[in-house]
């Protein structure tokens, strides 16, 4: 725990505030974002933006013609209920009772009823919805700022609190500490890997879009995320 | 709606006659304030409910898309479907929002070009993204109002697919709801464009802005 604070001390010292410059139009929300990372981000980005191009979506999209998409969904479901730990210990650290316990009970009855996680039985027979949580989250639930925005190669968009939150979320994971690590380490990589390409291909269409319509694409990437991850705050901070 | 009791506010307005009596000033207030709020009444129903309004808009919309007589004329359908959309979409604000705290720096002359070519690129992305219309369900699932203010919020429900979630925000302005942001799963396609335009007016300028949004508009039209 004392590890923890140190933790949240430096990252607070780092952000310092979500950066913003200048906002001067008087409509709510008319505020830019400041960027001082952007050298290294365009560099992440455009790395992901090729990987994407060359390797996730091609697979993604091989992926799609062999899998229904009533499939890829269930399958969505069950790497949803694997992700228990993390969001049943962020809804617990920000003091969430009641929606810790919902993620508890959603996994015990989506493991069992739900065939090992493959349906989500828990939301439409029993009405227990899920709350996304992340350590992430848990840091801003605490007062701490998103801090500067940081694209990470392989995952994306970020910041320097919740590249952070990320790294605590993952240590969660019991198989990092039931396993050793040339187990553990390949077979954690090959499940991200495995609900990557699930995800990308339910969202095909999405990536498109964005791609499509975007003028400036690392701009609205980077909008889209933070207009996310603050929605997200607010509606936490109760 | 706005039909039978319009009285000219002047002619309407009763005068308290005896200013010492406390029962006439009484009643003064309360016919000034039926009568305020007989105008409060009026100005809600001349621009009548939000969620009617932009489903108004959505129907006509729809009923161009769907029509099959507009199938082999494109140019006419756009024309047709510009003519709906363009009393309802405050362009203009949508723009200078957009634009941020870069408006201030432009020319009228700039501001104006501004204008037309994000209207052009909202205009091809809208009609564009409506024309692949294939049935989906429009849901309208609550509106809320702040005095002038007001969102309206709906879903998109494509067979067996999940929903998206595509919100309004509208603004009252003689007498018409106007649109000035479209919330889509929660992201402001406003803000959304702010951030890129910012990024390009910082570190490429006002011309290579515009060149590039009319290059967009260009690719999303060209690409049907």
């Amino acid at each position: 725990m004392k590890k923890l604070l140190i933790a949240m001390l430096i990252l607070s010292a780092l952000g310092g505030g979500v950066a913003f410059a200048a906002g001067a139009t008087d409509q709510p929300g008319s505020e830019t974002y400041a960027d001082p990372l952007a050298p290294f981000n365009e560099k992440m980005f455009w790395f992901n933006l090729k990987l994407d191009k060359w390797i996730l979506r091609p697979v993604a999209t091989g992926y799609a013609d062999v899998l229904p998409e009533d499939v890829r969904r269930h399958i969505g479901d069950f790497w949803d209920n694997v992700g228990v730990i993390p969001r049943f210990a962020n809804n617990l650290f920000q003091l969430k009772l009641d929606r810790a316990g919902t993620e508890v009970g959603r996994f015990l009855i989506n493991s069992t009823l739900g065939g090992v996680g493959f349906f989500d039985v828990a939301d439409p027979w029993f009405g227990l919805k899920e709350h996304d949580q992340d350590f992430g989250l848990t840091l801003g639930h605490y007062g701490v700022a998103m801090g500067p925005y940081l694209v990470l190669p392989f995952f994306g968009p970020s910041s320097i609190r919740d590249a952070f939150g990320r790294v605590v979320d993952g240590s969660m994971n019991p198989m990092s500490y039931t396993l050793p690590w040339y187990v553990s380490f390949p077979a954690q990589a090959g499940a991200t890997v495995a609900s990557a390409v699930n995800y990308r291909s339910l969202n095909l269409q999405l990536f498109e879009d964005v791609d499509r319509y975007a003028v400036d694409l690392y701009g609205a990437v980077q909008d889209g995320y933070i207009q996310r991850r603050k929605k997200r705050e607010a509606e936490d901070t109760f | 709606m706005h039909s039978t009791l319009q009285p000219s506010p002047i002619q309407a307005a009763p005068r308290p006659r005896d200013r010492s009596s406390g029962s006439a000033r009484a009643l003064a207030l309360a016919a000034g304030l039926v009568l305020a709020l007989g105008l409060a009444h009026r100005a809600l129903a001349a621009a009548g409910d939000p969620m009617a309004a932009v489903r108004e808009t959505v129907k006509q919309v729809l009923a161009i898309v769907t029509d099959p007589s507009y199938k082999s004329a494109t140019a006419e359908r756009r024309e047709k479907l510009r003519e709906i959309i363009a009393p309802r979409f405050d362009f203009s604000d949508m723009a200078r929002s957009a634009m941020g705290y870069h408006w201030r720096t432009l020319s009228q002359a700039q501001r104006d070009q501004f204008v037309r070519a994000f209207t052009g690129l909202l205009e091809a992305s809208y009609m564009g993204k409506i024309e692949g219309y294939k049935g989906q369900k429009i849901v309208y699932v609550k509106q809320t109002q702040d005095g002038s203010l007001a969102q309206v919020n709906t879903n998109i429900v494509p067979q067996g697919g999940e929903p998206i979630s595509v919100n309004y925000r509208l603004k009252e302005s003689g007498g018409t709801w106007k649109v000035y942001d479209v919330l889509i799963d929660n992201i402001s396609l406003v803000g959304n464009y702010r951030n890129q335009f910012n990024r390009i007016m910082n570190q490429q300028g006002y011309d290579k802005l515009v060149a590039a949004i009319r290059q967009k508009q260009q690719s999303i039209d060209s690409g049907g």
